[in-house]
């Protein structure tokens, strides 16, 4: 990557958090949005830092902008199915708050559609354990909801 | 006692929605956390869920996810069609439809439903904010077919369009 003389002239470097120095090109960086306002308000030769992601991240993001430049859009979407499957559910939370961060659009828009996909159809129960949240209602809460839950099935059984 | 052994509990096959291929059980609990994503994205991928497991789950989950789901701007389109969510049938939709209606305070502008709403006119609004103040007439060309009806909002006009749901 950094050998070709014209592209690392205007290459932008980022460095993540575990220490690793990715060159990507000028297309790439403005597509994640938070570096392409941090290329604006420094200047373009100064290394990134970023944080919050780690070099697995940054790499499978790259991967992915680099690799729905397809052509054709069903190439397009078959390579999308490819990237998401290949990741692990781990790997899918982790990249998940990478994107958020660095905002990069079309991951927003296909990472949620995805995760979307794993929790349709499943149970309260079944979400807080999958997000590992708690449930934080008081008695008097949960009794309101299971009030509110009962109007959405009312009236079917009429008939 | 010889039976025993042709007396094999006969194993019914796991219902559909009991079968979780991806996620795996320990794999619940390890870092990095869910609750490390920021709250627009987590808007996101509710959002995708559609109206039906909004209202019935996702928004019972706790008190942030609560939150997220009172926001009129997982409000703006309200779709309930066989498209958008499964176990259709099993609730009563108009009435879901309604509370939708009323969660988007008046910022709804897009609807697309295919079920019949018992009255043909209904005014979204939010007591607020009178700009937001919609009349909307639902003419169902013949209400004993069932249409799907799609209403679209524009500052100046709102219009509904309806095409008979096969």
């Amino acid at each position: 990557m950094a050998e070709k003389a014209s592209e690392s002239s205007n290459s932008i470097s980022l460095n993540t958090v575990d220490g690793k120095i990715f060159k990507v090109s000028p297309t790439i960086a403005n597509q994640m949005q938070t570096i392409q306002s941090l290329i604006k308000a420094y200047d373009s030769s100064r290394v990134i830092s970023l944080p919050h992601v780690n070099a697995f991240h940054l790499s499978k993001i790259i991967e992915y902008l680099e690799g729905k430049s397809a052509t054709t859009v069903s190439a397009v979407k078959e390579f999308e199915a490819q990237f998401m499957k290949d990741l692990s559910l781990k790997q899918l939370k982790g990249l998940l708050i990478a994107v958020g961060y660095l905002k990069v659009n079309e991951l927003l828009e296909l990472m949620p559609k995805t995760v979307a996909k794993l929790i349709e159809n499943k149970s309260v129960e079944f979400l807080r354990k999958f997000f590992g949240i708690v449930n934080d209602f008081t008695p008097s809460e949960e009794a309101k909801i299971r009030e509110e839950i009962a109007w959405a099935f009312d009236g079917v059984d009429e008939d | 006692m010889g039976f025993s052994s042709c007396l094999k509990p006969f194993k019914f096959p796991k219902p559909a929605m009991e079968t979780i291929t991806v996620v795996e059980e320990e794999e619940f609990s390890t870092d990095p956390n869910w609750l490390d994503l920021p709250r627009d994205v987590t808007a996101m991928i509710l959002h995708k869920l559609g109206v039906i497991e909004i209202l019935l789950n996702a928004q019972n989950v706790c008190r942030e996810w609560r939150k997220i789901c009172k926001d009129p701007s997982m409000w703006r389109t309200i779709e309930i069609t066989t498209a958008h969510n499964s176990y259709y049938f099993f609730y009563d939709l108009e009435k879901m439809f309604f509370h939708a209606v009323r969660l988007s305070c008046g910022h709804v502008k897009s609807i697309a439903i295919e079920f019949l709403v018992g009255s043909d006119s209904f005014v979204i609004y939010d007591p607020d904010s009178p700009d937001y103040l919609h009349h909307i007439d639902m003419p169902i060309p013949n209400p004993d077919v069932l249409q799907r009806l799609t209403y679209t909002a524009t500052p100046s006009s709102a219009m509904w369009n309806s095409t008979p749901f096969r």
